[in-house]
């Protein structure tokens, strides 16, 4: 077989150089991911914190758009060292597809528990007027803790006509 | 404002099938950290730091405070510059090849050993092994300059927020008045007029 390299698009010559460097450099990319994540099973974990499972929800009581929800969170540290506490909230779905996107404000944004403190953490979330009625669910999430969230609903109810 | 706010209990534990989070535990983690910079390169370290930035910045953008300020760098000329530099050094590559270091556990365990009581005994003990991953470390995923930056935000915040907690202890009463001690009067010579 005659090969030259003159050939418009460079010949079959051309293509076998490029794929073989193509195969060279996904061979080094897949060896370098391979030793990454080998280096990585022996790297140190960091002791995480976990929130014991429950079936608690939190629940709002039925509000009407326009007005402000409080709610409240008590945290509890049984762990035998501080832990730092961020508490916030996902976007909230309607059934209907309808998402909310609060604004809330947590009293205090964030807390260090020491080992067995208890704190109560107070969520304002203001429901704007534009929100159609209706249950919104979403979680209250504590950032960074593994598996961490608490379902939360929001019942917003119709604006009473004025008589 | 409606009636009485609902409320619910949440208690914080260690994971299950692990040691937990104590200070003999947390000190062997960090002499561990702190080993490990000895065996891997710079680019190693701070690759999978910024993996770990942009993780977290993944988490954060589920929430909604969090998805504002994402689509916000998004929006602006950061995200786009942010982007092209990313593109252009290669830093996307770089930080979505490495195992994110779980940077907010760290920040939190250090602050933790700072707070320990009982550090003096546990720095007498023999040194503990630490816990490794194992085959349960996240794998490496794609990073964004955004999700870093969220991620760095987060992360700031967390800093700000503990430092001013472990000082609230011993923080010095707000317009401090420290009384001086009266200085000797200057001596006036014929070569000091």
């Amino acid at each position: 077989m005659r090969v030259v390299n003159d050939e418009p698009g460079g010949g079959p010559f051309a293509e076998l150089v490029k794929m073989q460097a193509e195969f060279q450099t996904r061979l080094i990319e897949e060896t370098t991911r391979y030793l990454r994540r080998l280096q990585g099973v022996f790297e140190p974990r960091a002791p995480g914190t976990v929130l014991q499972p429950g079936t608690e929800t939190l629940v709002s009581a039925p509000s009407t758009a326009g007005e402000t929800v409080e709610l409240n969170v008590e945290v509890e540290n049984r762990q035998r060292v501080h832990t730092m506490v961020t508490p916030s909230v996902t976007p909230l779905v309607e059934s209907n597809g309808t998402t909310f996107f609060p604004a809330t404000e947590f009293s205090p944004p964030s807390r260090l528990l020491a080992p067995e403190e208890v704190a109560v953490l107070t969520l304002r979330l203001p429901l704007p007027t534009e929100l159609t009625p209706g249950t919104y669910r979403g979680m209250l999430i504590l950032q960074g803790f593994r598996d961490g969230g608490v379902p939360l609903v929001v019942e917003v109810s119709a604006p009473q006509a004025a008589p | 404002m409606t009636g009485d706010p609902a409320m619910v209990r949440l208690r914080l534990v260690d994971e299950p099938d692990s040691a937990g989070r104590t200070t003999a535990t947390l000190l062997a983690s960090l002499a561990a950290r702190l080993a490990a910079l000895h065996s891997i390169s710079g680019a190693d370290a701070i690759g999978a730091l910024t993996a770990g930035y942009a993780a977290l910045g993944r988490k954060v953008a589920e929430t909604a405070e969090g998805h504002r300020m994402f689509e916000a760098i998004c929006r602006g000329r950061a995200g786009s510059n942010g982007d092209e530099l990313w593109k252009a050094l290669l830093i996307g590559r770089w930080a979505s090849s490495l195992p994110p270091s779980p940077v907010l556990d760290q920040l939190r365990n250090d602050l933790a050993l700072l707070l320990a009581d009982d550090l003096d005994a546990a720095l007498e003990l023999p040194p503990m092994p630490p816990e490794v991953f194992g085959t349960g470390r996240p794998d490496p995923e794609p990073a964004t300059p955004a999700h870093y930056l969220l991620g760095m935000w987060a992360f700031a915040r967390e800093v700000v927020t503990g430092i001013e907690a472990l000082a609230a202890a011993t923080w010095p009463p707000p317009e401090q008045v420290v009384q001086g001690t009266p200085r000797e009067p200057t001596v006036r010579g014929p070569l000091l007029p």
